[in-house]
């Protein structure tokens, strides 16, 4: 995969072909997730998001448009890390699978602390 | 015809038994205008023809009431407790709150009928210790015997032209079981069994590649993804870890059910609205809201959970 690990911690993980790997951005506070987030790559994408709440930035950049899916437990998990901030802090997606939108609208109406760039 | 609703119990859950429109409106006005008269928030959930005899009929008082059109938002039965009655009631937690919900009229197919009873004998337990009334209609001329004797069975009080009594066949249990009817699958049905997590992509894959040869847009075929990634995925974690998905076509609309060794055990499963600070136990739901129709079989061989999308 043409994806170079610029600094910091990266996860990775993988099991029968569904695969997630989290790196750092470059420039601001944030990850990049590339490949699916389900029920096989969860610990990764919690313990990125874990990771990435502990960060003290007004803004937390989840950049997504090179993951293929999202379910709702890891809209779930991305619902919970933005309720746990405070102090105007913000998740901000940027270019989410599709499913996100739908799935934050339909169990997360009113959802603050999170924002979702197309 | 009575209109005191007994509101000494919490949770009051009566049918009314009507024939012919002056009845409906006898049964219902009066029970609307008895509601704001106790300054108790009131939500009407029925179909259109009968949210404007009762908008007409309560004339200036009908901007205080929330209309819902129960043919869109309670199209699914097994959306309207979540979507509908405790959006409506969860919305207004102090004090009692009002709702005429008509989940059952005469256009309702027989696909729909028995996820709609299942759905009026669960409200009961949606409910329990909840100050909430929710009068249903039943259109006795329109509906089939079966239907009001499956309406005894689901409601504790029953109100028709004689009064208020109580039903001596309330028994909820009975009616969640009497449909929880085996689940036919057409000769026609593509199928994709999946063993462990790893295939549960591969099976999303297999739906979505079905749905889009069948020509369902975007909207549909992410919400097909969604709701069979749920499916699947339940499977794998309640459902001994594997299952089987089926997926088919009846007229417009695409039909996809999930088959696993497990059992449900949780009749509200999928029921309940989210709570924001719960994670999990919100799959069910997702596919409740989007789905036309959920129809569920769970028992000794396992648990099928169906569903209709619209194309």
């Amino acid at each position: 995969m043409d994806v170079s690990v610029e600094a910091g911690d990266s996860v990775a993980s993988w099991c029968g072909g569904i695969r997630l790997e989290v790196y750092p951005l470059m420039g601001r506070p944030g990850v990049r997730a590339i490949g699916e987030i389900g029920l096989d790559t969860r610990t990764a994408w919690r313990e990125a998001l874990a990771r990435l709440v502990r960060s003290s930035a007004d803004r937390l950049h989840v950049d997504l448009s090179r993951v293929t899916f999202i379910d709702v437990a890891g809209v779930t998990d991305l619902a919970v890390a933005a309720q746990s901030l405070s102090g105007g802090r913000r998740i901000v997606v940027h270019r989410p699978p599709p499913q996100l939108a739908r799935v934050l609208a339909v169990c997360w109406p009113e959802l603050g602390g999170i924002e979702v760039t197309p | 015809m009575t209109n005191a609703v007994t509101t000494d119990e919490m949770f009051v859950h009566p049918a009314l038994f009507y024939r012919g429109e002056q009845e409906f409106l006898a049964g219902t006005v009066p029970f609307v205008l008895a509601g704001l008269a106790a300054a108790e928030p009131v939500a009407v959930a029925t179909p259109p023809e009968h949210l404007q005899l009762i908008r007409h009929h309560l004339a200036d008082r009908a901007d205080e009431v929330h209309f819902v059109d129960m043919t869109r938002a309670g199209r699914n039965p097994g959306w309207i407790i979540p979507g509908v009655l405790r959006r409506f009631a969860d919305a207004h937690d102090a004090g009692r709150v009002r709702i005429i919900g008509e989940p059952v009229w005469a256009g309702r197919s027989h696909l729909e009928y028995p996820a709609c009873a299942q759905h009026e004998a669960l409200i009961n337990a949606a409910f329990v210790e909840r100050e909430v009334t929710i009068l249903c209609p039943y259109d006795t001329d329109g509906l089939d015997p079966r239907v009001l004797d499956d309406a005894l069975a689901t409601h504790p009080l029953v109100i028709d032209g004689a009064g208020e009594t109580a039903s001596a066949a309330y028994s909820p249990e009975l009616v969640v079981a009497r449909y929880n009817e085996v689940l036919p699958v057409p000769p026609d049905a593509e199928t994709y069994h999946f063993e462990s997590s790893s295939q549960l992509a591969g099976a999303r894959e297999f739906a979505v590649r079905y749905g889009g040869r069948t020509g369902l847009d975007g909207r549909l075929l992410n919400d097909l993804a969604l709701a069979v990634a749920e499916l699947t995925t339940n499977s794998v974690i309640h459902g001994a870890g594997s299952g089987t998905l089926r997926i088919w076509t009846e007229g417009e609309r695409i039909v996809c059910e999930v088959h696993d060794a497990g059992r449900l055990v949780d009749p509200l499963a999928g029921r309940r609205p989210q709570v924001p600070s719960e994670p999990g136990g919100r799959g069910l739901l997702l596919v409740n809201h989007i789905a036309d129709l959920v129809r569920v079989h769970t028992g000794e061989t396992g648990t099928t959970i169906r569903f209709y999308l619209g194309s």
